[in-house]
């Protein structure tokens, strides 16, 4: 009998044990329910800062309002904003952010910068900076949507929450890559430039080499759809054709460079530097979250 | 009273491992009902490449079937295999010979997304001998076809032509026109 509570005891430290460790640790939790919408008036604001890692002046709110998390066509976002708000640091893992994200995005904005190298047109570099606030945007959401304040927070583990992200983060790749007109980028040999900035010898990940190869795959696929021998053919949507005309515009400028007297070459000129601004910045949104609705490249947010 | 719990439990498990392990494709069943013969075997295989969810993705049987529809004078599957080929995504490796044989083949066919590629390789003289003349008359395919890249295909021939026109032509900066 004393053995059988005895058992009983261990088997209960050891579930408490287990219990305290996969979930948030108390403060924060009481934290998290105050700040849950509708518990408080809403002019009392409670920001909970124990998700910090090495930070311990951490605030979400003032990180959140900060550059590194306004999308501006950088990469600090992955280190500087997501890096910070979740921490998976070691020894968690795994570590989307800094070994994955931060990292493709520096190879992807590098090429971008430097098209004399990479070969990227025009087209290509709009496709970069679209894709690359798709992917921030979509681990923002996750945040916004599940982890910030005022959400019930997730009963996991520190590498569970790690483990989401990751999950997230490449769930999200393919739709990202597609929705910015990948399938549009031309001639042919843009799809091998893209395919070029990730270095097969540079093992990042083969995982993320592996959804570029199939997206760029799949374009096959779309073309099979979009013109078929029936005659019918699916309309390019609002993003695709912004592509489609900047690509226009940049063969019609080069064109002007060598026939100068060609009409309206200081307008195809204005066309090119207008879709400079494009996919810049996004800026966050004012008005609150709708979790329900999912990045759109055409309106550059959250919308149908 | 153990037993029954035994075997509902077995039940139970056995239910569950089954919806598991032989979960249905929605993709590979819809094709099944649209479509029988080369067609199905085409559609099976675009679900096991093109589809994330674990029960359609096998993307070796997919090329696997792929491969062998192309060699069986399949047209769509030629446009896939030589695509594939162009942007080197067969082995890793670019083969604009083999492109253009199997774009050809798929053009034959009247594959509309055929021309514009088979027309590049022309633009280009990738796999074949350079010939703008041929390039354009497939391009002008392509548009014809519903195809809007053969629009820009148009215009790198144009380009082409300047290009060939004025060697020695220097690009002027930004804002210099």
């Amino acid at each position: 009998m004393k053995l059988m509570a005895l058992l009983i005891l261990i088997l209960g430290l050891f579930w408490a044990n287990a219990h305290g460790q996969n979930s948030a640790t108390g403060i924060e939790d009481v934290c998290k329910q105050l700040s849950t919408a509708g518990r408080l008036t809403p002019d009392i604001k409670v920001t909970c800062s124990t998700e910090s890692g090495a930070n311990s002046s951490f605030s979400p709110n003032g990180l959140l309002a900060s550059s590194y998390c306004n999308f501006i066509f950088s990469c600090d976002y992955y280190e500087q904003c997501i890096g910070k708000l979740v921490d998976c640091s070691p020894p968690r893992k795994p570590n989307y952010f800094k070994n994955y994200g931060g990292k493709y995005c520096a190879k992807f904005k590098d090429s971008h910068d430097h098209p004399e190298i990479s070969g990227y047109g025009e087209g290509t570099k709009l496709w970069t900076r679209c894709t690359m606030i798709c992917l921030q945007r979509s681990l923002d959401k996750e945040y916004q949507c599940t982890d910030f304040i005022g959400n019930i927070p997730l009963k996991e583990s520190p590498n569970d929450k790690c483990l989401r992200y990751y999950n997230k983060a490449f769930d999200g790749h393919p739709s990202c890559y597609t929705d910015s007109g990948l399938c549009l980028l031309l001639p042919p040999s843009q799809q091998v430039y893209i395919g070029m900035t990730v270095d097969p010898s540079d093992l990042i990940t083969p995982e993320s080499r592996r959804q570029i190869a199939q997206a760029t795959q799949n374009c096959a696929f779309n073309y099979l759809d979009l013109y078929n021998s029936s005659g019918s053919h699916t309309a390019l949507n609002s993003f695709q054709q912004k592509v489609y005309d900047v690509e226009t515009a940049a063969l019609n400028l080069e064109i002007c460079t060598y026939t100068p007297s060609r009409p309206n070459c200081l307008v195809e000129e204005a066309i090119v530097r207008s879709f400079d601004k494009y996919c810049q910045s996004a800026s966050r949104p004012t008005a609150g979250w709708d979790c329900s609705k999912d990045w759109n490249q055409g309106s550059n947010q959250f919308s149908p | 009273m153990f037993i029954k719990f035994l075997i509902l439990f077995i039940f139970v498990i056995g239910v569950l491992g089954q919806s598991i392990l032989f979960a249905e494709c929605l993709c590979i069943t819809k094709a099944q009902q649209t479509s029988k013969g080369q067609d199905l075997e085409f559609e099976t295989a675009r679900c096991q490449l093109e589809s994330n969810l674990s029960e359609c993705r096998n993307p070796e049987l997919g090329m696997k079937s792929i491969t062998s529809l192309s060699q069986s004078n399949y047209p769509k599957a030629q446009y896939l295999m030589g695509y594939w080929y162009m942007i080197g995504r067969v082995d890793n490796k670019i083969n604009y010979a083999m492109a253009l044989s199997l774009l050809t083949k798929a053009s034959d066919h009247n594959v509309i997304a055929a021309y514009h590629d088979l027309g590049w390789l022309y633009e280009t003289g990738n796999g074949t001998k350079l010939d703008l003349n041929t390039a354009e008359k497939l391009y002008l395919k392509a548009v014809s076809g519903g195809d809007i890249r053969g629009k820009l295909g148009l215009k790198r021939v144009e380009l082409a032509r300047l290009k060939l026109q004025y060697p020695h032509a220097t690009k002027k900066k930004t804002g210099q026109l």
